[in-house]
């Protein structure tokens, strides 16, 4: 995004131009065609982009609710008010926020580790010749093809209390408890939305690091099994540090997704989730469209921003330079 | 040839930033006839099954007056966050339908017309309503009401008589413990496996919206009110706190209530439980139209019960139904008026009652034969008249129903994990509710 902006901000040219000096002025006309033509894009980016995410920020510093929505330009400005009743701990909002925030990051992990795993493990199979690869690659896809609102549907129906087949399974054919568990209220919900995120979440793992494991040279892996390494062996010596640089850029992309996550737990659970699990897109959607305080909405949104913003440059600056160095 | 390609693709450029320009500025153009628009809202079985009531209604009224509207149903999900855009858009259609529920805050908004003298007298007057109706629109605002009722509804109980005589029972009977009684004896297992398959009474304990509104008319029989006199919130009054602990002791200690029903998120998931036999007694707002479409006849109106002895008043259920308003930004303020005057009107209001069951909110309709007086018209009209209190007038209202929902829907789910809860711990769930209410702003 910001990237487009740069470089479509025209150069200044060094020195002030010279009257009548026919090249130059003929290499500025061309130069404006460029400018002229991403113009458009330039102005719905603007338009689509840039203006709500300020005015997303600016409502977070009024006092915006139902009443004041309708003359929203002259809501009150009350400073850091929203992001301070967010922080305090000792508040209701305050410690609703910390704690939906720890959770989050605990569903995150736990999305994250297993997606990588199962991803990576599959692709790491299915990258070796053998008959039916074509159809597994393929099935293995297919959650991610299907919307991620379907999958959470079927999820939903799935893990139904009374009619459910989860536990038809485990109450009526294998007796495994004698009264039928709740699964999408209390403790349980966290569980199930953990599983209904990584169904829709790995697929996007697999497909990454298939593409990256078919950049990995088959000599490598050759000279590797004459050295004596097996499967297992080559897989963290060889494949791993050979795929470094699209893993750390998946892992990067796929967190943002995961932590900002609204789709799986809102079809599971509906505008009110169980406290037991609440992330933290929910609870600003709670914030703004289930008691309207659009100004509290806001702020939340905005230290959303700011953490995942300030996380991912960590990481980046911790992760990438080296594979920059590395490959220099 | 470089210089025609450059040409063209400024052409190119220019032509589509003129179409994108007055796309967005197409006026609407002056005709003899006016059009106005309206936003109703769902109230028969389906969408489709509204616009086909309304399309001829609409159409009679466009004939006595050369008005022709444009209408469209909206579902009630989400429906409340499009009003919300309109009012800050200042885009929307020249009349709105909103729930009775939302009267107050979107009269504080300040987005529809004050219904003043003038106004009022081209709708028809304010004595043309019955009084508790057009109370419970906001009549008594200072400077005039800014919504007028245009039906009105409840919510009442509806029991499946042949269980009743299956059971030897004869009707629901009116106070809490013999209802609770009547109820065990209708929650039985009916094919011997070991298992309860017909419940006593079912209940969509995971809506919030639905338990916002129960827990209203139950906190009123326990005295207990969502806002006190000054307009603060108390929804962890003493009252709401025992209310809540007598509807959640229906599922968790009295068993009448499938603990599954937690799950359930609509009214509309009871009325398929009552209709395939399932549950012997539901509360709901008007499922009539539901069991007609199943081609379901078990069906008969009765009262919710009250609590004995009466703590507070005898309230059954808030005053539903849908209430109509101008949008002040109209550009047809007499034509929007002339439409609130037609759909509150007797001939009108009777095709409301005759096509969806709805209650007239025009006095005189009640008089009228125009008026199919069934035995649900009967009970209907009682219950409005001695059963049923406005839900409350506040500012806040709206996020009090959402927080009181949410509070209920989260005791209800603790009760079905964990039986019984103590009236501390129901507390400080409606504590917290109320906290957050306070902060809301």
């Amino acid at each position: 995004m910001s990237t487009l902006i740069q470089e479509a901000r025209p150069s200044t040219p060094a020195g002030p131009p010279a009257k009548g000096n026919q090249p130059t002025r003929r290499r500025r006309r061309r130069n404006v065609l460029p400018y002229v033509l991403v113009l458009p894009a330039l102005i719905a980016e603007l338009f689509i982009h840039i203006i709500p995410m300020g005015l997303g920020i600016w409502i977070a510093f009024l006092s915006l609710n139902q009443l004041s929505i309708r003359n929203w330009i002259n809501a009150d400005f009350i400073g850091f008010t929203n992001f301070l009743n967010g922080l305090n701990p000792t508040t209701a909002i305050g410690s609703q926020f910390f704690g939906t925030l720890g959770r989050t990051a605990v569903y995150t992990v736990l999305v994250l580790g297993f997606s990588w795993a199962l991803g990576t493990a599959a692709a790491y199979f299915l990258n070796a010749r053998f008959r039916g690869r074509a159809v597994l690659r393929t099935l293995y896809l297919l959650p991610y093809a299907l919307p991620v609102f379907v999958s959470a549907i079927a999820f939903a129906f799935m893990f139904n209390q009374r009619d459910g087949i989860i536990n038809k399974i485990l109450v009526d054919d294998l007796h495994l408890f004698a009264d039928r568990p709740f699964w999408l209220i209390g403790s349980n919900a966290f569980v199930v939305l953990v599983i209904a995120s990584i169904w829709t979440t790995w697929p996007f793992a697999f497909l990454l690091q298939l593409a990256a494991l078919q950049t990995v040279p088959e000599d490598v892996y050759e000279a590797a099994s004459l050295d004596g390494a097996g499967r297992i062996r080559q897989f963290f010596d060889v494949t791993l540090p050979m795929i470094r640089a699209s893993n750390v850029v998946m892992l990067l992309l796929m967190f943002l997704a995961t932590f900002n996550q609204f789709t799986v737990p809102f079809v599971l659970f509906g505008p009110s989730a169980p406290s037991e699990s609440l992330l933290i897109s929910p609870l600003i959607y709670q914030f703004s469209f289930g008691t309207w305080n659009f100004g509290l909405g806001g702020a939340v949104s905005t230290m959303l921003l700011v953490l995942l913003f300030v996380v991912s440059l960590i990481y980046i600056r911790l992760v990438m330079p080296k594979e920059r160095i590395r490959r220099a | 040839m470089k210089q025609h390609r450059r040409a063209i693709a400024l052409l190119a450029t220019a032509a589509l930033g003129v179409t994108a320009l007055t796309s967005c500025t197409a006026a609407p153009s002056d005709d003899e006839d006016v059009t106005i628009t309206w936003w109703a809202t769902n109230l028969a079985s389906s969408i489709q099954r509204d616009e086909e009531i309304l399309t001829p209604i609409l159409e009679r009224f466009t004939e006595e007056t050369g008005i022709k509207v444009e209408f469209e149903v909206n579902t009630w999900a989400d429906y409340y966050n499009k009003v919300l855009g309109a009012v800050s858009s200042g885009e929307g259609p020249d009349v709105m339908s909103v729930g009775t529920t939302w009267t107050q805050t979107l009269a504080d908004t300040g987005a529809f017309l004050q219904l003043d003298g003038t106004r009022m007298d081209a709708i028809g007057g304010a004595d043309k309503f019955v009084p508790a109706s057009i109370a419970a629109a906001g009549g008594d605002a200072e400077g005039g009401p800014s919504f007028l009722p245009m039906v009105n509804g409840v919510t009442n109980l509806w029991y499946n008589p042949a269980m009743f005589a299956e059971a030897g029972l004869t009707e629901p009977p009116a106070d809490l413990d013999s209802f609770v009684e009547v109820a065990k004896q209708l929650t039985i297992d009916t094919d011997g496996d070991g298992s309860i398959d017909q419940w006593g009474l079912g209940y969509p304990a995971g809506s919030a919206q639905e338990l916002s509104h129960t827990i209203f008319a139950f906190g009123r029989q326990y005295g207990g009110e969502m806002f006190d006199k000054d307009g603060e919130p108390t929804l962890d009054a003493d009252g709401i706190v025992e209310a809540a602990k007598s509807l959640t002791d229906l599922m968790a200690a009295e068993g009448i209530v499938s603990t599954a029903d937690v799950e359930s998120t609509q009214s509309q998931d009871m009325y398929q439980e009552f209709i395939d036999g399932r549950v012997a007694m539901i509360w709901g707002a008007n499922p009539v139209p539901a069991f007609r479409d199943a081609g379901f006849e078990d069906y008969a109106p009765g009262y919710i019960p009250v609590i004995e002895p009466l703590i507070g008043d005898p309230i059954q259920t808030h005053i539903a139904g849908v209430n109509i308003g101008v949008f002040a930004e109209t550009k047809h303020e007499e034509a929007a008026l002339e439409l609130m005057r037609y759909l509150t009107d007797v001939e009108t209001q009777a095709d409301f009652w005759n096509e969806l069951e709805l209650l007239p909110t025009n006095a005189e309709a009640y008089d009228s034969g125009a008026v199919e007086k069934t035995e649900a018209f009967e009970i209907y009209s009682d219950i409005l008249a001695n059963h049923a209190d406005t839900f409350p007038l506040n500012s806040k209202t709206g996020q009090a129903e959402t927080l009181i929902g949410d509070a209920m829907k989260q005791l209800f789910a603790r009760a079905a994990l964990e039986g019984p809860l103590s009236e501390a711990a129901i507390r400080e769930v409606l504590e917290q509710a109320n906290t957050q209410l306070i902060a809301a702003g």
